[in-house]
């Protein structure tokens, strides 16, 4: 303990100080764990909003595959620009090394 | 006044002790109840979202996926609408509000009132704000491909479990357990971030089939199926070596997302299910047992100028009359008669042992549900014409996965394989990269039974052969037709204009990349195996190889063009423009 001449003063000092440090490591320690909630609860909702965006990317893949299914890009190429399977009669052929070799009946 | 102060403070002490008393309550005796009551207030359990695992082919093209829908339900209880409301929702998904009200009037408290609706009409629906009605998320399976490979994909019941094909066989796999987690949430409801898992996903499967071939496959028996006016029709492609199936297709067919509307008869697998009498193509098994027996030679003659003979007291003739023909010739030309013969050299049991021994009447084993054993009875309850019969594919009932696969036996040198759909698994969503275990080799037949055997088919799709029409442009081809009657089980006898007709072969003759099956069930306008499925086998095999960039065998013949290496494509193009102008 504290004490000498000015003893009531000092003793005053340190209860105030004290009184004032615990007033403010509580309201800290409040605004602290309220601070990590509304960090916590932006965050819940970007991770929804990443949920979403998730859910939202898969359904455009499903119709991006959807689209480039074989037998939709047969009916495009087939049916609508004349496109059809390579008659194998007048495939060319190269090689790689050496003499290119190329091949073609009429 | 001292007495005043002294009961003031007996008061203010007795007031905090009380307070301490609760608090110490509270806080230590009470700690449990009240803890649990302040999470339950503070936090919910969810339901982990569950999705099944993705199906890739073998290039990584996914053929099954997941859709991210919305289930629509109601709580009867909490449910406050007024009519426009209803009539609103009953537009928005599609019921009609007759139904609805119904619904609404004679359901229990808690009902579903749609499954799997699209989200942007879900969220059209939130905006109405309707009581007691609440959404929540379902994945949809989407089969990317339509009719393509559903034979082997399968398709998923309502709750996403599967029902037919791999997505039956394989739903331990391709689904995860669900379960519950846990989240904060304020007084109103937002839930606040969470560490914990809140979806859970199967294993992705990689398939063996390459949907370039199984596309190629499908349209050409399309186009036969229409030409023939067929009952039904059926290919399988596999890979000769390891077993693994390219493609199977089937008509008529179904397309998975939309299975309940389809004849259950469509959805069947006839390539592992159906069986039948496959005629000619059986003959492998009498002759390829004769020539591992070493009880002919290739050079051989065998007489069978008869063109017909008996057998257990029954006559059974030749398509046409041929003379004496070598082995090889007996094969070429599919004489009865010359196989009964060779069978007879075999002997009962030797001839069961080969049937046995190319896989018949037993399952291949492969991975796909359904599949039928077929039947191929012990020579105890053979009848005095049953050698004659099954040497020429009767009395025996195989499916074409069955036959395919042995001829397969011959195409890869003599081993035995195990036909599968499934290559492996994987976690990752892009790429469909996987160890793949390579079985023992088990030699089934000789090498020189092979080279003979194969030799012999080869000349079925020469000049002179059965299967002339099968001849692929630039490469040869091995292969054995068969034709067949269709039992009637009514009548008791063998129809005079049902029959089967098929082909089976593999291609590049020498050094195969595919051995592939053609059956055709009652086809009209022609019945034969060479004019029916041997040109589907034929426009089949043409693509096909185009598509796996197969050369011609002929490149080395005289007519080519050949440019200087360093003029490469210019000159390529040059010349073959010119040429053909």
């Amino acid at each position: 303990m504290i004490y000498n001449n000015n003893g009531s003063f000092i003793r005053n000092a340190v209860i105030t100080t004290g009184f004032i440090v615990v007033t403010v490591s509580i309201f800290s320690m409040v605004w602290l764990r309220s601070s990590i909630k509304t960090l916590e609860y932006r965050l819940g909702i970007f991770q929804q909003k990443q949920i979403e965006l998730m859910k939202e990317r898969r359904n455009l893949l499903v119709k991006k595959d959807n689209l480039l299914s074989i037998s939709n890009i047969d009916h495009i190429a087939i049916k609508k620009m004349g496109f059809d399977f390579p008659d194998r009669t007048k495939v060319i052929y190269i090689k790689d090394k050496g003499v290119a070799r190329v091949e073609f009946i009429q | 006044m001292r007495r005043r102060n002294t009961i003031i403070y007996g008061i203010v002490i007795i007031s905090f002790l009380v307070v301490l008393l609760r608090l110490f309550d509270l806080i230590v005796i009470e700690h449990d109840r009240f803890s649990k009551r302040a999470e339950d207030q503070s936090t919910t359990l969810e339901e982990v979202q569950v999705r099944r695992g993705l199906i890739f082919d073998r290039t990584g093209r996914r053929l099954a996926v997941n859709l991210e829908q919305n289930s629509v339900y109601c709580y009867k209880r909490l449910l406050k609408a007024s009519d426009e409301q209803l009539t609103e929702m009953a537009q928005l998904l599609g019921i009609d509000y007759d139904n609805l009200k119904f619904k609404l009037e004679n359901s229990r408290n808690f009902f579903w009132l749609k499954r799997k609706v699209p989200v942007e009409i879900t969220e059209k629906l939130n905006t109405l704000s309707i009581g007691g009605i609440g959404v929540s998320p379902e994945a949809k399976r989407d089969y990317t491909m339509g009719t393509l490979a559903s034979h082997v994909i399968g398709f998923v019941d309502i709750d996403n479990k599967g029902i037919d094909g791999i997505e039956k066989l394989y739903n331990g796999d391709l689904i995860d357990k669900g379960g519950t987690f846990s989240v904060e949430k304020d007084a109103r409801g937002n839930k606040f971030y969470t560490e914990n898992m809140r979806e859970r996903k199967g294993k992705n499967m990689v398939l063996t089939i390459d949907v370039g071939l199984q596309y190629i496959v499908e349209r050409e028996l399309e186009l036969a199926l229409e030409k023939w006016k067929a009952e039904s029709a059926t290919v399988v492609m596999l890979n000769p070596y390891n077993g693994e199936i390219l493609a199977i297709a089937n008509r008529p067919t179904y397309d998975p997302n939309e299975a309940g509307k389809y004849n259950p008869s469509n959805r069947r697998n006839r390539a592992i299910t159906d069986l039948y009498e496959p005629g000619s193509t059986f003959k492998i098994v009498a002759t390829s047992g004769t020539l591992e027996e070493k009880l002919v030679k290739p050079t051989d003659m065998i007489d069978c100028s008869a063109g017909a003979i008996d057998v257990g007291g029954k006559r059974i003739k030749d398509a046409h009359r041929h003379g004496v023909l070598s082995f090889m010739q007996v094969i070429q030309k599919s004489s009865n008669v010359g196989t009964i013969k060779l069978a007879q050299r075999l002997g009962k049991d030797t001839l069961y042992k080969y049937i046995k021994l190319f896989g018949f009447g037993k399952k291949t084993g492969i991975d796909l549900p359904g599949e039928l054993p077929g039947t191929a009875k012990h020579p105890k309850y053979w009848s005095g014409v049953s050698i004659g019969a099954m040497a020429i594919g009767q009395e025996v009932g195989v499916t074409p996965l069955q036959v395919v696969t042995a001829y397969s036996v011959i195409a890869n040198g003599g081993y035995a394989i195990q036909p599968h759909v499934v290559r492996g698994f994987t976690y990752d969503d892009t790429t469909s990269t996987l160890d793949v275990k390579e079985d023992e080799k088990k030699r089934l037949v000789s090498k020189n039974t092979v080279a003979t055997m194969r030799a012999a088919l080869m000349m079925v799709t020469q000049q002179g052969g059965t299967a002339t029409y099968a001849e692929v442009e630039g490469n040869h081809v091995a292969g054995k037709t068969g034709t067949a009657q269709i039992f009637d089980r009514q009548l008791r006898h063998y129809s005079s204009t049902d029959y089967v007709s098929s082909f089976v072969g593999f291609v590049p003759a020498e050094k195969p990349v595919l051995s592939m099956i053609v059956v055709v069930w009652k086809p009209r306008g022609a019945i034969y195996g060479g004019v029916v499925a041997a040109p589907i086998f034929k426009n089949i095999a043409e693509k096909a190889l185009s598509y796996l960039n197969i050369p011609r065998e002929d490149m080395e013949d005289s007519n080519k063009l050949y440019v200087d290496n360093a003029k490469t494509l210019i000159d390529v193009s040059y010349n073959y423009n010119k040429l053909n102008n």
